[in-house]
């Protein structure tokens, strides 16, 4: 096979993979909140939200700030 | 004498009118020049260059959108992508098994290059811009394009060098080692040239591009066209319906115009308002076109990236398909300064074939 098409294919399984690994991530995260709900355990489910966000805000900022230095 | 293959992406005409330059250039220099492309590049080409041969040679499908999804389609096409550069390089061995080639200029085809030939790749864009929400997938494309501009002797770049008079911004910014190495800023090339005829037309509105995004925007501003003041003519880039409509006294709509009638009109115009391609942003640098309002296709990276460096850089101001309002934009324009002046295509190809082209053809 061509080294360029086998390049493209390694490029896109490893998109796929990454894709599926973010969701399965996301769909994991969601059960465990829901099950800490479920029971009761409120603190499990502010502490785990509280570093969702803190996430969330890193990969925002880590974006801006990529921006904002005009490397992307 | 020497034997050029150059083989140009049919994505549009952009590539192959770039092209119509070096073509020239390298004619006047007595070497042979073959055409491998498909579909209108092929035929603008074979049009402008009868004596050349010419090949049927198929590249990819374009994953332009019907809507802003962009990235989404164009991942989802990846797969088919893969397959068409498969067979473009099984196409391209079988070419140069028939007939042996000196140097080969590819421009924009990814899979166009040769191990035991000089090859060079034509590419405006080193730096792929996409949603900031995405942004690690920014980041994944320069290091994609720098393992593509790797399988290539030079990278030419249809740009000034980054700096002040970069057309491209970060588009054109070459950011690894493997790639500045490679590449060679051309400044702009353009089948577009400068004419002696008087600016008489006070606008030009250019529709163009991928559908349905070209239709929606006749439609947006065909209704608000009879309210420019002064003359005014619509070129629709239809090119199913050659037919001349005229509004009013002041306003003609044409369906379609031959590359020669698109060039004069632009000549003849003070102010143009169109897509913010980049091979409408050279002919506007060419033409040295200082008034200008850009409209952006709708979930084309590229084109929303461009718009918005133009205006933040003081150069035209851009606006949304959706909130245009002719009219009031237009009075915008008068507070942009236009285009920096930049070496034109002459000079510029005359400089990219002493530099680069003569190195291996001489």
């Amino acid at each position: 096979m061509d080294d360029l098409v086998a390049s493209g294919i390694a490029v896109l399984v490893s998109l796929l993979l990454a894709a599926a690994i973010l969701i399965a991530g996301i769909v994991y995260v969601i059960l465990l909140e829901l099950h800490a709900f479920a029971n009761g355990d409120y603190m499990f489910v502010l502490g785990s939200m509280g570093v969702l966000v803190l996430l969330c805000a890193g990969y925002a900022g880590a974006g801006l700030w990529l921006h904002r230095t005009g490397r992307i | 004498m020497a034997k050029v293959l150059i083989a140009p992406l049919n994505w549009g005409l952009g590539h192959a009118t770039r092209d119509i330059p070096i073509i020239r250039t390298l004619l006047d220099h007595g070497h042979e020049v073959t055409i491998a492309a498909c579909g209108n590049a092929r035929s603008v080409l074979e049009q402008e260059f009868p004596a050349c041969t010419s090949r049927d040679f198929p590249d990819y499908s374009v994953p332009f959108s019907a809507n802003s999804l962009f990235l989404a389609r164009f991942i989802s096409s990846f797969p088919q992508l893969l397959q068409d550069i498969a067979r473009e390089r099984r196409n391209l061995a079988t070419m140069l098994a028939e007939e042996k080639y000196d140097l080969i200029i590819s421009d924009n085809r990814l899979g166009v290059y040769s191990d035991e030939i000089p090859s060079l790749f034509i590419s405006h864009q080193l730096h792929f811009h996409l949603p900031l929400a995405i942004w690690p997938l920014e980041l994944a494309g320069i290091g994609l394009n720098s393992g593509l501009h790797e399988k290539f002797d030079r990278v030419i770049v249809p740009d000034n060098p980054p700096g002040p008079l970069s057309l491209g911004g970060k588009l054109s910014r070459a950011e690894t080692d493997v790639t500045r190495n490679r590449a060679y800023y051309a400044g702009i090339l353009t089948s577009t040239r400068v004419q002696d005829v008087a600016q008489d037309l006070d606008y030009l509105i250019l529709i163009s591009g991928p559908e349905p995004q070209r239709t929606e925007l006749e439609k947006i501003l065909l209704p608000q066209v009879k309210d420019l003041p002064g003359t005014v003519t619509v070129l629709l880039g239809s090119p199913q319906a050659a037919e001349t409509t005229r509004l009013s006294e002041r306003c003609t709509v044409l369906s379609y115009a031959s590359t020669e009638e698109k060039e004069r009109l632009m000549n003849r115009a003070k102010i143009i308002i169109c897509r913010s391609g980049y091979t409408t942003m050279m002919e506007l640098a060419e033409l040295k076109k200082r008034q200008a309002l850009l409209i952006p296709t709708p979930g084309q990276p590229e084109q929303e990236y461009l718009a918005d460096y133009y205006e933040q850089q003081g150069w035209f101001p851009a606006r949304n398909q959706h909130q245009v309002e002719l009219v009031r934009d237009i009075r915008e324009i008068a507070r942009y300064r236009g285009l920096p002046d930049v070496p034109g295509t002459r000079e510029n190809v005359r400089r990219l074939y002493d530099d680069v082209l003569a190195g291996y053809l001489e």
